[in-house]
């Protein structure tokens, strides 16, 4: 057990001299009616300082600590941080502000006798570090205090991954068994034509209704079900922030990025398929190819382990193959050109690209251009932010054009519905007739 | 219109930072503030107003006590008890029911403030902490009465002059057993 050395507070200092002071004059006065008026202060250190003794806490008080408790938590959520004190001891904790968080109490100060709880809630997904704890430690009537500063917990908020409003069917499965329909005929569930007996075919399969009509033996035909690899490409370049009339609490470009992620990932790991995560801005690091919920806990919690842009630019990372076939869902805010080199290369390789736009939609927002100014918080800036970024949205419609005219669906990350039009086209072009080239 | 808002947002930061002060540290720093007034009340039964000497302490004593309502823990609210005990002292016709006013009152503001100490302005206080404090003032008031009837019994003694030296002997003795070797 660790002790905190404890130190007269400052009313300790003033109950004793009080006090003493009363007496000192009674006796110098020939008043001892003046003992009255300071003997409640006497007792009151006197007091203290027998609940010092009885309570064994003349070297100091027992040194508060953290109780492990619950570190990951959904975006969102809440936790809370507990940290338990000596007994009959008040022990109040103050913590610092941590952006993006509600703490309760609202101001991140407490007191309270034995334990104190404090809760945090996040609104953002990523790793928060709450504290340092600054911990004061009194006895019950504040005569002696210690104070010690305990180090910050981190805790971790895993993106919110929603779950996709979106079909499962994929332009090109490549795996060997799954849910994804194929082009190829084979052992699965979806009928592909009724044909003649051939030798080798399953008993099962025989359509008895055609045989009986024709004559002649016939079975059913089907196509196989595979599942598909999907690539997740993240772009984490740079952060940019929502424009200062957005909401509050608007998301940043990196969280569109983070949440598309984490629902495009969980929605295709629910459907058995493998997926990867490859991000091009160093920020998030590699997840390798899996499949199943392990492997959807492994990404959410290395999304959430990722740091906050601090602003410095990192360099873009290159993936050099695919292989041809997969289906690369790239979230970005399409600014880079590197990130748009990207895209050209996985599409050379034979890969089905979609682009989900992770630019926040305030972010040259030219509705609120009047020709003057833009005022806000009361005064105009005159560096023109807003007029420099409705000319860079514009600049950036020429990107997305060209990659629509590339084959490349471009669709606004706008929740769990942004990409179901984007996949249900994809599908569709699957199936639908192709010019045969000579 | 810049002067007038130099001259506002100080005044708007503080009304701002008065937002957060959390009701247990109002209601704390109240009573202390409630319990120094009704104590200067006490030791100046003539009025706070009542000429330079009376006007002179009250300022003083509000000067002080301002100081310890924004700054619990400082070292400066010695000041307001002290000079509530020279007023008391300063008078001829003390009697003890009034002298026991003043120190409860004096106790009520000493301890609201020292509980106001433990935490910051925006600290919330649980509802264990105000128990415990509480309780732990039960024993102080159980050994002031008793200290005051052993008072008021030895009060009505005469004894010779030697009890002065006896009397300073015993008062510095306190002093040192009861005051903190270290802060």
């Amino acid at each position: 057990m660790t002790l905190l050395p404890a130190r007269a507070t400052a009313a300790m200092i003033r109950a004793a001299v009080v006090g003493s002071a009363a007496v000192t004059l009674a006796v110098l006065l020939g008043r001892p009616v003046l003992i009255l008026a300071g003997l409640p202060l006497l007792a009151w250190a006197l007091v203290a300082l027998a609940e010092r003794t009885v309570r064994g806490r003349e070297d100091g008080f027992e040194a508060p600590e953290v109780l492990p408790g619950r570190r990951s938590i959904e975006e969102g959520g809440s936790a809370a941080v507990t940290l338990r004190s000596a007994p009959a001891a008040i022990t109040a904790i103050t913590v610092p502000m941590v952006p993006q968080t509600r703490l309760a109490p609202r101001y991140g100060s407490l007191a309270a006798v034995e334990e104190v709880r404090l809760r945090v809630s996040t609104r953002r997904w990523g790793r928060l570090r709450v504290g340092p704890f600054h911990t004061v430690v009194t006895d019950g009537l504040g005569a002696f205090r210690a104070q010690q500063e305990l180090a910050p917990v981190d805790i971790r908020a895993v993106p919110a991954s929603t779950v996709l409003d979106a079909p499962v069917e994929v332009p090109t499965p490549i795996g060997i068994s799954g849910v994804h329909l194929s082009r190829r005929r084979g052992d699965g569930t979806a009928l592909s034509e009724v044909r003649e007996f051939r030798t080798g075919d399953r008993l099962h399969r025989i359509n008895w209704r055609v045989t009986n009509r024709t004559g002649r033996l016939h079975t059913n035909a089907t196509f196989t079900e595979q599942d598909t690899e999907v690539l997740l490409v993240t772009d984490t370049i740079a952060d940019i922030a929502p424009a200062p009339w957005a909401p509050d609490g608007a998301p940043s470009s990196l969280d569109m990025t983070v949440r598309a992620t984490a629902a495009v990932a969980r929605h295709y790991l629910t459907a058995g398929d493998r997926v990867a995560v490859f991000d091009i801005g160093h920020l998030i690091g590699p997840v390798r190819s899996g499949t199943g919920p392990r492997q959807l806990r492994v990404l959410t919690n290395t999304l959430a382990r990722a740091v906050r842009d601090d602003g410095t630019p990192r360099r873009a990372r290159q993936l050099r193959t695919v292989r041809p076939g997969t289906l690369v869902v790239v979230c970005s805010p399409l600014l880079s050109r590197d990130v748009i080199e990207q895209i050209g290369v996985l599409v050379s390789h034979g890969a089905d690209v979609i682009v989900v736009d992770t630019l926040p939609p305030s972010v040259g927002d030219v509705s609120v251009l009047t020709g003057r100014p833009v005022r806000l918080d009361g005064s105009s800036s005159d560096r023109f932010w807003p007029e420099a970024w409705a000319i860079r949205r514009l600049l950036r419609r020429r990107t997305v054009r060209e990659l629509r005219e590339a084959g490349v669906p471009v669709t606004a990350w706008e929740g769990p519905a942004s990409l179901a039009p984007v996949l249900l086209s994809l599908s569709r072009a699957r199936t639908a007739p192709r010019m045969r080239r000579s | 219109m810049l002067p007038l808002r130099t001259l506002l947002d100080p005044l708007a930061d503080l009304l701002l930072g008065l937002r957060r002060v959390s009701p247990a540290q109002w209601a704390l720093r109240l009573i202390g503030a409630a319990g120094m007034m009704l104590a200067l009340m006490g030791a100046l039964p003539m009025g706070l107003f009542a000429n330079f000497l009376t006007v002179l302490v009250t300022l003083l004593v509000g000067g002080l006590l301002l100081i310890q309502m924004i700054l619990p823990d400082t070292d400066l609210g010695i000041g307001g008890p002290l000079l509530v005990l020279l007023a008391l002292a300063g008078q001829e016709d003390l009697s003890p029911l009034r002298a026991g006013g003043v120190g409860l009152a004096l106790l009520a503001s000493h301890a609201a403030f020292a509980l106001a100490a433990t935490t910051p302005a925006h600290g919330v206080l649980e509802p264990a902490v105000w128990r415990l404090g509480l309780r732990s003032l039960l024993p102080v008031l159980a050994l002031a009465v008793l200290g005051a009837v052993v008072v008021l019994a030895v009060s009505g003694l005469r004894l010779g002059p030697w009890t002065l030296v006896v009397g300073i002997l015993a008062a510095i003795g306190l002093f040192v057993a009861v005051l903190p070797r270290a802060r």
